[in-house]
């Protein structure tokens, strides 16, 4: 029972899954360009690519920007978290062979080393706690946090956990069932969660590099 | 949040004629149906994670995460989208007085979020909320009116300017006796704008001004007109309509006059409006003429040679950057250059820059008036301490504004510190002997 409703999920409702992703993310991104055509024409008229640009930069180099000075555990293990949780999904070994099973990729698709993947999810996992433990200790993030801000947290974290332990053989079939089950619903609701901040904080912070370069003069970091 | 809803008879009467139809009207036009795109970007972007709360002076004084920026957000915006047209009455007011007197615009916070997500703008959207339910602090909604009869923001009436323009230049000639005011002047080289508080409270300044302009030798002028005052609180009380007003006549007076440009004053809120805030509202992208502040004209004056040392200024300084012409308009190595000219004894404060701590008066809060003075001045113990570190008698800081709000700071934790705006330095120190004409 369990193997069959788990190929169905690994095959025929990851691809929908995937596709479902992909189409939404797009759709969302879409909706806010063109939103703002139409309602906050401003945007486009002051965006400007130049210092858009030097905003993102600066922004992502590590302890540039002054907050990430004054923060430097908060930022390090958030960039921590966020590398090994984009990481570890798409280059997994394992992930690969699945893929390679059903699609003939053309090229010879990077991979990392297992014991590197086990050592990234367990980061993952660990820097995903303290992320946790943060929002409930740090009192200003605990005044903005709401049970959703939890449970999001959570729910990115289930498909590491569960994907550490089976692959150490723990749980047996049935971890590996709420892996996929937990990843794909993770997939189809991200993009009408707070998660979309991966691809709207570019936005935003082009936006506002836009605004303190070219009008402003200034910096923003 | 603990907030004690302030006597102001504008929030507390306002509330009570408040018609839902209304509020609902504004929830759909600010927030919700025809929101515009930043507002819905920033809420679906914003992660709640709190890291723009050491942006802020309030948070900083208080460490109280209720006054963190995006708690302001929480406790408007959020309030507003979730309860819609229901809200209660006493949170309306409640939500007035946070926008208007907890937050002064200064937009530190989105250099202190990893998104740079704007909580001025969002604060901005919710006084513009307000202002569309009747719901504002009187003293500030009083300026408002001012501007709205007059054209300016301390119903001044025209004669009176006039008369305060002519009676400075009497008592400046009596120190420079060639020294002139010139009203009316046709395409002289600079219009030269103030804010309302100038001829009403601070004459002073125009007076020193007009020695500077004079001992230049700039072609300057200024207008007998409606039209002389910058300043803008209905920017900040969220009337956009009445500033489009504002920064049009303002603009049509130096266009009348045929000048080739704008000098404003020592503002900076009044700069933030016209180079800036209005002119967009007014669907230009940028001004119809050149405009510069202050700051930058001594700086270009003093490069070219016009504005000399005479004499050192002897007291140990230091300068504060306005959030609205240096987060605002990247002026602070233009007023560096000018202040170490005059003043060998400077030192820095910390932080500086764009990073420096608000005065917790702008935003137009300490336009609101004595029931909120606390709230600024507790609000910003940590500018205290920072203007404290820097052992200083004196700090330059050059802006309406500021002054105002350093003044209470300084008087409150007890500093011994005097303030002086960049022209009161140059006025004291430059070299006047030289008369431009001769
Ligand atoms: S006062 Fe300045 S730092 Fe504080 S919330 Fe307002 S804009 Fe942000
Ligand atoms: S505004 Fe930015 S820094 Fe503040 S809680 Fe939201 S995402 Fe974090």
């Amino acid at each position: 029972m369990f193997y069959s409703i788990y190929t169905f999920l690994v095959e025929e409702a990851f691809f929908y899954v995937f596709s479902f992703f992909c189409i939404a993310i797009i759709f969302r991104l879409a909706y806010f360009t063109l939103h703002s055509l139409q309602n906050d024409p401003i945007v486009l008229k002051f965006f400007n690519l130049k210092y858009a640009l030097r905003s993102l930069i600066n922004w992502t180099i590590p302890f540039k920007a002054r907050n990430m000075r004054l923060n430097p555990i908060t930022f390090f293990v958030s960039y921590l978290f966020h590398i090994c949780i984009i990481l570890v999904p798409i280059f997994y070994s394992g992930h690969i062979f699945i893929l390679e099973e059903y699609i003939d990729l053309p090229f010879e698709p990077p991979m990392l080393p297992d014991i590197l993947s086990d050592v990234l999810t367990f980061l993952a996992l660990v820097s995903g706690i303290f992320l946790l433990l943060r929002r409930i200790i740090y009192p200003p993030a605990r005044y903005v946090s709401s049970s959703k801000d939890f449970g999001l947290l959570l729910l990115v974290l289930i498909p590491f956990l569960t994907g550490f332990l089976a692959v150490r053989g723990i749980g047996g079939d049935f971890l590996l069932f709420l892996h996929v089950l937990s990843a794909e619903l993770l997939l189809l609701i991200l993009p009408f969660t707070r998660i979309m901040h991966m691809f709207l904080g570019l936005f935003s912070r082009s936006y506002t590099g836009s605004e303190f370069g070219a009008i402003r003069h200034a910096k923003d970091w | 949040m603990k907030r004690e809803l302030a006597q102001d008879i504008g929030l507390r009467e306002g509330i009570k004629r408040i018609d839902r139809g209304k509020i609902k009207k504004a929830i759909d036009l600010l927030f919700t149906k025809k929101a515009e795109t930043r507002l819905k970007l920033y809420t679906s972007t914003c992660i709640h994670c709190g890291l723009c709360a050491e942006a802020c002076h309030f948070y900083m004084s208080h460490k109280d995460p209720s006054y963190m920026p995006i708690a302001k957000v929480q406790n408007t915006i959020w309030k507003l989208l979730k309860e819609g047209a229901n809200v209660n009455n006493q949170d309306l007011a409640l939500i007035a007085q946070i926008a208007y007197t907890e937050c002064n615009l200064c937009r530190r916070c989105s250099m202190y979020c990893p998104f740079g997500i704007d909580i001025a703008y969002q604060m901005a959207m919710v006084r513009r909320f307000c202002h569309l339910i009747g719901v504002t602090p009187q003293y500030i909604q009083d300026t408002a009116h001012s501007h709205a009869a007059t054209m300016n923001q301390m119903w001044v009436k025209e004669d009176e300017w006039i008369d305060s323009v002519q009676w400075q230049e009497e008592e400046a000639r009596e120190e420079l006796p060639y020294l002139r005011i010139p009203l009316e002047k046709y395409e002289a080289d600079v219009f030269y704008s103030v804010i309302g508080p100038e001829p009403k409270f601070r004459s002073q300044l125009i007076y020193q001004a007009a020695v500077i302009m004079n001992v230049a030798g700039v072609n300057w002028t200024m207008p007998a007109t409606p039209g002389w005052d910058n300043s803008d609180m209905a920017m900040y009380v969220g009337d956009y309509e009445l500033m489009g007003r504002l920064k049009k006549i303002h603009f049509e007076t130096a266009l009348r006059l045929k000048c080739k440009k704008i000098v404003m004053g020592e503002c900076g809120h009044a700069f933030r409006s016209v180079y800036d805030t209005g002119t967009r509202w007014l669907g230009w992208k940028e001004p119809p003429l050149p405009i510069i502040h202050a700051v930058q004209f001594y700086y270009e004056l003093f490069k070219a040679g016009k504005i000399k040392v005479g004499k050192t200024y002897p007291k140990k300084v230091t300068f504060h950057d306005p959030c609205n012409i240096v987060r605002g308009r990247g002026l602070q190595e233009m007023a560096r250059t000018v202040v170490k000219a005059f003043c060998p004894d400077f030192v820095e404060m910390h932080p500086n820059r764009e990073h420096n701590y608000c005065c917790s008066a702008g935003g137009g809060v300490i336009n609101c008036g004595p029931p909120y003075k606390k709230t600024r001045v507790k609000g910003n113990k940590v500018k205290a301490e920072q203007l404290k570190r820097t052992e200083a008698e004196v700090v330059i800081a050059p802006c309406h504004n500021c002054h105002g709000g350093l003044e209470d700071i300084i008087h409150h934790y007890g500093l011994n510190m005097e303030i002086k705006f960049l022209g009161d330095i140059i006025y004291e120190c430059m070299d006047k002997s030289t008369h431009p004409e001769e």
